[in-house]
């Protein structure tokens, strides 16, 4: 074990962004880029968490407000704001994030996929794992679901609360 | 050996190009085995298909073909046909086709043609030799008078129509800043951007055009095939295979076209008995046309067969519970062809493999709006049943009407704006809670954008009345503002299931606007 360096050490690089006071991270992979916020525009009728779509050089991207997805308060766009444009099966798609604040590696051995101890709001479906780097705890956001899957979800949950 | 792999795409495209040539002059032949232009030129394609599976290392591909060479051989060189020798080489047809599709979705399931070679094999061949190479190549040579073309795939010119749409929509920006500056100088340079922007943009536009041809003439065989299996004769007449549509358009209506026709020989066309009864042509006629129309072009499934019985259609539609006996009395016969696209109404008394699963008509119906278009049914009780499908003549750019309401702005396709008319506050009067308002001697319902589409602000005097149509039938949309005119290049909406919208395009100014759906406005 002694014999094995950092370099030779499995590691996941990932974007790390902000909401409220807890970090997340999103594979680089799935990244196309990060995005300032500019005009987006309302599409009426869409689920709450739709923030809208935005012109994204030329072609069309649906943003996603992240904190409505996640459950939290909303909050005012303000100069920190960005928007992680993502790459999702073939869709591009942005969230809405309070700030984007840097780029992690982080090794596969320090990657807790059973996020038991994380206490976050957020339901579990939405979480990949959670990465450990010193004393920091950053959850691991699962692309796939932030979208597509639990739009519809999201509607069942409203028909139960009825 | 070379490899060949990254050829599959170009070799499957040709192929079926080659297949359905094959296809087309095999139905002349059917009709008329003396026709030696016809034969020649199956015989050439079925050539060019052999000497390509033998490049592509596809084995099969090409000792079928060689057999499907020899009978054409026979045939060529003035030998008797035989009793089924044309339906043998549908057969053969098909086989190659399998053979193809296999090749295409990388599928290893051959289809067992052994039978199919025994058949073949009983042909008497003329001579055995190979048939010689250099007159069948010259033979091909003369066919390719037409200038030099190049083939590109749809995904490239798609990826240079939304630079091109970028740049147009830079000029704008450009010709929005140069509007603030009172140079001659640069007004002339941005007109001349502006020129060429918009000729190019038509010329890439251009390219995706495609003749409906490309697309009608996989139908001959098909309905050959079932009015085979139905019993009934058929006349199939193909009109306007030169009207050209976008390619997307066209690859999208092939399904539906196919379901129109399907439905026309097996419920339209009555056996050769029950027509001579009726008093008409034993054979029966199915017309596929297109004509454009302005914006838009028409196919339409024409036949002469029993028509649509109104009673028939409504008795059905009450069984099924999609209408109420009460509403059946008083519906006039464009709302009864209507029912036709409700889900799960079908007709047809008995279940065939054909159709009449009580699927089809509805995703006939779905498919060409949601491709921007409208279905229009007409029919005679025993003359037959026509079927026209408006079809937008590209997917890819629009006129449409900008409209403002509160901060929001919309466009709506001009296609089916009416006209726009002002309106009081006191020319509206509200029926059930529906508002309506009198348009000349019509009344019709009103909507307002801001309502309907929730609109946060607090301007709420009323706008201009933008009535639209929708499959003839009107109603007012109210908005707030109008702000004019222009063409725009419709994007597809991510965002799920909003059937209020048709897409989004992007302005001159970068932001993004919705376009509106207008028959899903008033449905929502």
């Amino acid at each position: 074990m002694e014999e094995r360096t950092l370099a030779e050490e499995e590691t996941k690089t990932f974007v790390i962004f902000r909401l409220r006071d807890e970090e997340f991270g999103v594979d680089v992979m799935n990244i196309k880029e990060i995005a300032k916020v500019s005009t987006i525009t309302r599409v009426p009728r869409s689920p709450d968490f739709i923030e809208g779509v935005i012109n994204l050089r030329g072609c069309l991207a649906t943003v996603v407000n992240l904190r409505k997805r996640f459950g939290f308060l909303s909050k005012e766009i303000d100069s920190d704001s960005r928007i992680i444009i993502a790459e999702c099966e073939g869709n591009a798609f942005g969230m809405l994030v309070d700030a984007a604040t840097e780029v992690l590696k982080i090794p596969v051995s320090d990657i807790e996929t059973t996020p038991e101890m994380v206490t976050t709001a957020i339901s579990k479906v939405h979480l990949k794992g959670v990465g450990k780097v010193g004393d920091r705890l950053i959850i691991l956001v699962d692309l796939k679901h932030v979208l597509a899957e639990n739009e519809k979800e999201q509607e069942e949950k409203k028909e139960v609360y009825k | 050996m070379v490899d060949v792999s990254q050829y599959k795409d170009l070799f499957v495209d040709e192929s079926r190009e080659h297949l359905q040539c094959i296809s087309r002059n095999l139905l002349t032949l059917e009709k008329d085995l003396e026709n030696t232009d016809a034969l020649n030129e199956t015989f050439r394609a079925v050539h060019t298909l052999k000497s390509m599976a033998a490049t592509m290392g596809f084995p099969e591909m090409e000792e079928l073909s060689h057999e499907m060479e020899n009978v054409l051989d026979v045939l060529r060189k003035g030998g008797e046909p035989e009793e089924g020798t044309v339906d043998l080489l549908f057969e053969s047809l098909d086989g190659l086709d399998t053979l193809v599709e296999s090749v295409a979705t990388g599928e290893t399931v051959k289809p067992d043609l052994t039978s199919l070679y025994k058949k073949l094999g009983n042909i008497p061949a003329a001579k055995k030799e190979e048939v010689e190479l250099s007159t069948v190549a010259a033979e091909g040579s003369d066919a390719g008078s037409a200038s030099p073309t190049i083939r590109v795939g749809i995904e490239k010119i798609q990826a240079l129509q939304n630079l091109v749409e970028e740049l147009s929509i830079t000029k704008m920006s450009l010709l929005q800043i140069t509007s603030k500056y009172a140079s001659h100088e640069l007004d002339e340079i941005t007109a001349t951007i502006d020129r060429h922007t918009s000729e190019l943009q038509d010329r890439v536009l251009q390219m995706r055009m495609f003749p409906v041809g490309y697309l009608f003439d996989t139908f001959p065989r098909a309905v050959r095939d079932l009015s085979k299996k139905t019993g009934k004769e058929v006349d199939f007449i193909v009109v306007g295979k030169e009207i050209e549509l976008d390619r997307l358009v066209l690859d999208e209506i092939n399904d539906a076209v196919l379901h129109l026709l399907r439905n026309a020989v097996d419920h339209g066309i009555e056996k050769p008995e029950a027509r001579k009864n009726a008093g008409k042509d034993a054979k029966g006629k199915v017309i596929l046309s297109a004509i454009r129309e302005g914006n838009h072009v028409v196919v339409s499934v024409e036949d002469d067969g029993k028509g649509i019985v109104i009673e028939e259609l409504k008795k059905v539609a009450v069984e099924r519970e999609i209408i109420t006996p009460e509403e059946a009395s008083t519906m006039n016969d464009a709302d009864v062809y209507e029912l036709l696209s409700a889900p799960g109404l079908s007709t047809a008394r008995e279940i065939t493999d054909i159709s009449g699963r009580g699927v089809g008509f509805d995703v006939v119906t779905s498919k060409v709006k949601s491709l921007g278009g409208s279905v229009r049914v007409t029919s005679e009780k025993g003359r037959g049943t026509n079927i026209e499908l408006h079809l937008p003549l590209t997917i890819a750019i629009i006129k449409a009407l900008l409209v403002g309401v509160e901060d929001e702005r919309y466009a709506i396709p001009l296609d089916s704006v009416h006209e726009i008319v002002a309106v009081g506050e006191t020319d509206l009067k509200s029926v059930e809670g529906q508002e309506i308002f009198g348009y000349r001697e019509h009344v019709l319902p009103l909507v307002r954008l801001k309502k309907i589409l929730d609109v946060p602000g607090d301007k709420d005097s009323i706008g201009p009345v933008v009535v639209v149509e929708i499959t003839d039938k009107f109603f007012g949309i109210v908005v707030g503002k109008l702000l004019g005119q222009q063409e725009i290049v419709v994007k597809s909406l991510e965002v799920k299931d909003r059937k209020e919208f048709a897409g989004a395009t992007i302005l001159g100014d970068g932001t993004v606007a919705l376009i509106l759906d207008v028959g899903g406005l008033v449905s929502a």
